[in-house]
């Protein structure tokens, strides 16, 4: 990550709006597979948990049913015994019953009768003088005179010594007066080996509990427990609101969060329980979602890798545009500069010839010129004529090279007349027929004078070299707060995609044209075709130079 | 007009030149150089002590050049008339040199006989600009600026009878053995009197002949 940051300290600021392009376009690709994955995460997790508890709810039923058949098994068989006892008396012998398969003895461990003051008078098995009068059980028959099954807490049997359940009747003689009680002894793991059958998990839970808050039976893991005092759990704060139901509980005992289902019998003062560890139910999902999860952060980490290289291609590709930029600044100031030399080279030139050559070439002019009295005849009057004739056309060429080296007047007179004057010179030696027309109001920076003339001055010689024309028409406007200027002719013309750039003869006045246009931010175009003659159109933007001028024109005008 | 001389002070940066122009001014009757000055403000300098009646003034001179030190004369010694002797024979300085107070206006090759005009023609407050400077270009700046003299005045007589025959329709050869002359003589002849005129053309020739009163104008 460290390039990325480098690249961020260092382009961030220059290149701002594409990288902020970028990197939003990353987060939000991000953003996306971010929420895909915990919305996929959170829909399993609420299907793991819908699943879990459907299937707590059917273990709770089938746990509820296996209850009922038990409870009604016992219950059948202790009235059985019941009726035997009332026809038979203290005869009736319940070993025997159960050797002969008369009686199931698969549901309980021991079951026997009592006299009315609770010892016990008849049993399954052998026993010594046993006095059950201060049980539950027995005293809640002896009070109340009904039919009902009752169904005790857990207790140490006092002939079998185990723990069992006593589930009890009354029995009442024919006048309905209370002679004893009939009861059963149950295994509570019989309830809870239904748990054996189904899987609940590891940490799974299946109980059975009263609605006094005792547990009957309860089965956790692998480990068997009763007579627990419940009756303050959240079982039962969910059990009083409804009596079938779910809910996600914390174990008391062992500190496990359950998936809870229960439901109360309708029968029987009963709540069966089942409870499956919310970490084992969600184990799988867990697993599952820890692979969404991974499989996100990759997909967020090549985001990242792949937009830290996009950033790191533009500032590339931005510093080799800056590189490119610069070069191009440099060739044009360069340009600037060639153009600047040439100007001060072609002053200086100037300078000279007028200085030198041209003041000697005066003093040869005016003392030639004295002579003319002398010889007004003869021999010498032909030397001399033609002495002078040379003596004025060398001063002619001296003073023509110098007016193309530095047009002079441009900034004493402006463009228009100074143009209008080179016109007529040119058109004069080239033996053209020419034109000129100038809407300018006033005068130009003398910048834009200098440029203007300097493109009109090229494209004349141009004309002069290649053209073979008859007329020339040269224009010069102010519009749109442009000045046009347009040197237009009639001869050969040429196919102006044909010309290559640098040519070394024609082509560099195009450059040249094209560089000086340039420089003053202008436009440069030639229009031409064989045959149709050629046209060099240069728009310069301008703003109009001060009133000085504009005021010296007026002035001489008047 | 032979009262007194006219004094001339003559200032230009060219030796050489100045050596020409003196030599040329030395030959014509009641001129007096009084003084020679290389730059405008030794130039200033002399006026200052000589009060001359004519400035003889190069434009390009170093320091001070020759438009300032019109300026500075015109203000300073207003009765020194000045005149101009340039080798811009094109319009451009012409304007200028007008505006800041010269009265007229000459190239630096001027004739003898077309300095002697100029100078009388400044002396006696006429405004002289040469027929070399007062093409079209002039024209459309100085239209009040009056030519003094007759330019039939810059010619040599046989200049003068050449621009006649010209005018008159005489080819150069024809002229060459009326005047016994050689035709290239008589070529060079012609491009010099044009060259003084200001003229380009022979049709404008033969008008400014029969202006002149060198030929009738029907024919």
């Amino acid at each position: 990550m460290a390039p990325v940051g480098q690249i961020f300290a260092n382009y961030w600021p220059k290149y701002s709006s594409a990288n902020v392009a970028i990197v939003l376009s990353s987060l939000a690709l991000i953003g996306i597979a971010w929420a895909w994955t915990i919305d996929r995460a959170t829909f399993e997790r609420a299907e793991t948990v819908a699943t879990a508890i459907k299937q707590n709810e059917n273990l709770a039923l089938a746990f509820e049913e296996h209850t009922v058949r038990t409870i009604k098994g016992v219950d059948q068989a202790v009235l059985f015994v019941k009726n035997q006892y009332e026809e038979h008396g203290l005869k009736l012998n319940i070993g025997r019953m159960i050797e002969n398969g008369v009686l199931d003895a698969s549901l309980f461990n021991f079951i026997g009768i009592t006299d009315e003051h609770g010892n016990v008078a008849l049993g399954s098995h052998e026993f010594k003088p046993t006095n059950v009068a201060d049980r539950e059980s027995f005293k809640v028959h002896r009070q109340n005179n009904d039919n009902e099954m009752f169904i005790g807490k857990l207790n140490l049997g006092r002939i079998t010594h185990e723990w069992a359940m006593p589930m009890s009747h009354r029995i009442n003689k024919t006048d309905g007066s209370f002679v004893g009680i009939v009861y059963a002894a149950v295994v509570p793991e019989y309830f809870t080996g239904f748990y054996q059958k189904a899987d609940v998990g590891e940490q799974g839970v299946v109980t059975l509990i009263g609605l006094d808050g005792i547990v009957r039976a309860r089965r956790a893991g692998k480990k068997s427990s009763f007579g627990e005092d419940r009756h303050d759990s959240k079982l039962f704060a969910e059990q009083a609101k409804r009596r079938n139901g779910n809910f996600l509980g914390e174990g008391k005992a062992d500190g496990v969060v359950r998936f809870v289902s229960f439901r109360t019998l309708t029968e029987y003062p009963l709540i069966v329980v089942v409870g499956t560890s919310e970490a084992e139910t969600l184990a799988s999902f867990h697993e599952r979602k820890r692979s969404y999860y991974m499989n996100a952060g990759f997909a967020s980490a090549i985001v990242v890798i792949f937009t830290a290289f996009m950033m790191a291609a533009l500032s590339r590709r931005k510093r080799t545009q800056e590189v490119l930029e610069q070069s191009l600044q440099r060739v044009q100031a360069l340009s600037e500069r060639v153009m600047k030399i040439q100007q001060e080279e072609r002053d200086r030139i100037a300078r000279e010839l007028h200085d030198e050559l041209g003041q000697t070439l005066t003093a040869l002019k005016v003392n030639l010129q004295m002579l003319e009295p002398h010889c007004a005849e003869g021999e010498a009057e032909g030397h001399l004529t033609e002495a002078l004739m040379i003596a004025g056309r060398a001063l002619e060429q001296v003073r023509g090279m110098m007016l193309d080296l530095r047009p002079p007047g441009l900034e004493d007179l402006g463009l228009a007349v100074v143009l209008e004057w080179h016109l007529a010179r040119q058109a004069e030696a080239a033996g053209w027929d020419s034109q000129f027309e100038t809407t300018l109001p006033g005068r130009l920076r003398p910048e834009l004078e200098m440029a203007c003339f300097r493109v009109a001055q090229e494209a004349l010689t141009n004309v002069m070299r290649h053209a073979v024309a008859k007329q020339v028409w040269v224009a010069l406007g102010l519009d749109a707060g442009e000045v046009r200027l347009s040197v237009r002719d009639d001869g050969d013309g040429f196919d102006v995609a044909l010309v290559p750039d640098p040519s070394p003869t024609g082509g560099f006045g195009l450059i040249g044209m094209q560089e000086r246009v340039r420089q003053t931010g202008g436009r440069l175009a030639i229009h031409s075709a064989p045959g149709r003659g050629t046209e060099v159109r240069a728009s310069f933007p301008c703003e109009p130079a001060g009133g000085r001028e504009a005021d010296a024109n007026a002035q001489t005008h008047a | 007009m032979n009262t007194a001389a006219i004094r001339v002070v003559l200032a230009d940066d060219h030796t050489l030149v100045r050596n020409g122009i003196r030599a040329l001014l030395e030959k014509i009757q009641g001129v007096e150089v009084v003084a020679e000055a290389a730059d405008g403000r030794e130039a200033l300098e002399l006026i200052e002590a000589k009060r001359p009646d004519v400035a003889l003034m190069d434009i390009t001179m170093p320091g001070l050049n020759g438009i300032e030190t019109t300026a500075d004369i015109k203000r300073r010694f207003p009765q020194t008339r000045v005149l101009i002797l340039s080798v811009h024979s094109a319009g451009d300085f012409v304007s200028q040199a007008l505006r800041a107070g010269a009265s007229g206006y000459l190239p630096k090759d001027a004739t003898p006989m077309e300095l002697e005009s100029a100078l009388r023609a400044v002396v006696s407050g006429e405004t002289y600009l040469s027929p070399k400077v007062s093409g079209d270009l002039v024209d459309r700046f100085v239209r009040s600026a009056g030519v003094g003299q007759s330019p039939l005045e810059l010619l040599t007589p046989r200049q003068r009878e050449i621009l006649q025959l010209i005018a008159e329709g005489h080819s150069t050869k024809q002229i060459a053995s009326r005047l016994n002359l050689s035709v290239k003589t008589v070529e060079s002849h012609r491009a010099l009197l044009m060259e003084r005129l200001g003229i380009h053309d022979t049709a404008g020739l033969a008008l400014f002949a029969a202006r002149a009163g060198l030929v009738e104008r029907d024919r």
